[in-house]
């Protein structure tokens, strides 16, 4: 397994699930939006993107939290917020804006350009940009979507463009073609100033960005670079998110599906019985879950035998054999999991002969 | 470029806790990968027995155009179960980290390698394809796997599973691993990703482009804890990188793969 030991210098995390949720549902309480600034920053996210209407929901913008806030050329800046945010994101439509961007510059120097480049080939309209002179006032380029970005090769070509540029760069991918997670991790991996996610990867457009939590452990298990997570917090998030949005996560979602450490296969349950590192990346523990054993159409006898165990029913292997026929056909007729009733039923028609 | 999908829903995929096809389902189900032009289907598990073997018997009576191939653990009684099904291919998963060796079978890499060679021996006796796949191989020591790639082509296997059991792979690795095998043997290489950081899609590309020819997919991306590479992603991803699927193709196939999903 490859391990890559970074430098001292983590990249930032930076969050826009907010002004995501909001645009999709915009009722949304102003409490529990305070609540999701707060589980993302001790998840581990350094800075949180928000806009106008995140801002109108919030009324007052949280103490000790860092934000980046997307301005539209159309806005009044307001004092309060140029006080209180720590940057500023704006696209090109605001740069073209003659006099507007110094303006903002001389009260914030911190502003982020997002562009949006779906191919390597693209970033020549960066050096444009360069030579026209219209990146003077911008401290970072944020590039947004990268959804062509198919290999790896774009890590060492963004890094030379940013050298030459003497610019910051932020990474922000989208997931159109499932490759999100893959390319955060590859700016994370080269040392790019920050990359930028949401969380679960939830966005009001169809594609979504790399998400959160999948960046986070990866950076954690995968790169082993010191960035200060606290992934036991995920759970307690994901009832938020799901609560605040009135969605359901996937069960099998990566690192916050409710069912990722639940197993049955025989094979499977035998091996993390033994060592649960045979078939788990990382311990559930760390994102705070348990592994759980289910009982099934592919589980093992020593599975059955191990079930009964925590129900407090002791068995041996010739019972287990027989049970285990019984728990195969019950779970194709459920086309499903047996619960622990199920297993008792089953144990006690086996013994009791009803 | 001719991407071969091996269809594991039947297999990986059922083993996700908590589903349980019937063998009429199983039926019902390769047919319909087999409408969506899928290469090989990997059907179930004989060892298991029962039901299961009923399902995969039925399956290869069907006589699709779909290949049809059943998984096995490196054991002589299972793939004497395998045999008697008919498949066409018999797949044998052989352990390949030091963790699977040592600490789930209690085994050594000599014995790996004894009975890698039994068990080859034994399918190819019976006139089958066999296709081995190398469990764990992203945890594995390069110089075994070295060594099982040379066992298994010196006893006649053409095609070779890389498989990323839990998931832990990046596309860089991907690419790399798979251009030195191409370069190395002169074998067809097929990928299984697990998607447990949610790059089993990107690894799956990464791999194609670095020469593997067969990709193991799942519908709906079901699998162990988080799944396998799912099929509707990877196509989509695969025709923007490669341009392989029409698009009129494309839709027919996302309509197809609905009904499948229903029978979870």
């Amino acid at each position: 397994m490859p391990n890559i030991f970074l430098s001292d210098q983590p990249i930032k995390i930076i969050d826009r699930t907010l002004p995501e949720m909001i645009y999709s549902k915009d009722t949304v309480k102003r409490l529990d939006i305070i609540s999701m600034c707060w589980f993302l920053k001790e998840l581990g996210v350094h800075t949180i993107e928000i806009n106008r209407q995140v801002v109108e929901k919030m009324h007052v913008l949280p103490k000790g939290l860092d934000f980046l806030y997307r301005i539209s050329a159309d806005e009044k800046v307001d004092p309060l917020i140029l006080q209180r945010v720590n940057g500023f994101i704006i696209t090109r439509r605001e740069l073209y804006k003659t006099g507007w961007l110094e303006f903002l510059a001389e009260r914030n120097p911190d502003i982020t350009l997002e562009i949006r480049i779906e191919e390597l080939t693209r970033v020549k309209k960066l050096k444009r940009l360069l030579q026209k002179g219209w990146l003077k006032d911008i401290k970072t380029i944020r590039i947004l979507g990268m959804n062509r970005f198919f290999s790896s090769e774009w890590v060492e070509f963004l890094r030379n463009v940013c050298n030459d540029m003497r610019i910051g760069m932020d990474i922000c991918p989208e997931n159109r073609f499932s490759n999100a997670t893959a390319i955060a991790l590859e700016a994370v991996e080269g040392h790019f100033d920050a990359v930028t996610v949401s969380f679960s990867g939830f966005s009001r457009r169809i594609y979504g960005y790399a998400a959160l939590e999948e960046v986070l452990t990866g950076s954690e298990v995968l790169l082993k670079c010191g960035l200060k997570t606290n992934l036991k917090v995920l759970p307690e998030g994901c009832n938020l998110f799901m609560k605040m949005m009135k969605l359901s996560i996937p069960n099998g979602k990566p690192i916050i599906g409710k069912d990722i450490f639940k197993y049955e296969s025989g094979i499977h349950a035998d091996g993390i019985e033994k060592n649960p590192t045979t078939y788990e990346p990382f311990d559930p523990g760390m994102v705070g879950k348990k592994r759980n054993l289910a009982i099934g159409k592919h589980s093992g006898t020593k599975a059955i035998i191990r079930k009964l165990k925590e129900l407090g029913i002791e068995c041996g292997i010739e019972e287990a054999n027989r049970i285990l026929e019984l728990v195969r056909k019950r779970s194709i007729e459920k086309n499903g999991e047996l619960l622990d009733r199920d297993l008792k039923e089953i144990y006690k028609v086996v013994y009791d002969g009803y | 470029m001719d991407i071969k999908i091996v269809d594991t829903t039947l297999r990986d995929g059922e083993q996700r806790a908590g589903i349980a096809f019937a063998a009429e389902s199983k039926v019902k189900i390769a047919k319909l990968l087999d409408s969506l032009g899928i290469y090989q289907i990997e059907a179930g598990i004989p060892a298991m027995g029962g039901d299961e073997v009923k399902g995969i018997c039925r399956i290869v009576e069907c006589g699709l155009k779909s290949k049809i191939s059943v998984w096995n653990r490196m054991n002589v009684n299972d793939i004497k179960r395998s045999l008697e099904c008919e498949a066409e291919i018999i797949h044998v998963s052989v352990p390949v980290s030091d963790i699977q060796i040592n600490s789930k079978l209690k085994k050594s890499r000599e014995w790996i390698l004894e009975n890698l060679k039994k068990c080859i021996g034994m399918i190819i006796e019976r006139g089958r394809v066999v296709t081995i796949g190398m469990e764990d191989a992203s945890r594995a020591d390069n110089g075994f796997i070295q060594q099982v790639i040379a066992a298994a082509k010196a006893e006649g296997v053409n095609r070779i599973r890389y498989a990323d059991t839990v998931g832990i792979l990046r596309r860089k690795h991907v690419f790399d691993e798979m251009k030195r095998m191409k370069e190395n043997y002169e074998m067809d290489i097929e990928i299984h990703m697990h998607n447990d950081f949610g790059m089993a899609v990107a690894n799956s590309v990464s791999a194609v482009m670095a020469g593997a020819k067969f990709v193991d997919c799942t519908i709906g991306g079901i699998g162990e804890r988080a799944g396998n590479c799912d099929y509707a992603q990877f196509i989509c991803a695969a025709q923007a990188c490669f341009g392989v699927f029409k698009e009129d193709d494309f839709n027919q196939k996302l309509e197809i793969q609905k009904e499948i999903l229903s029978y979870g």
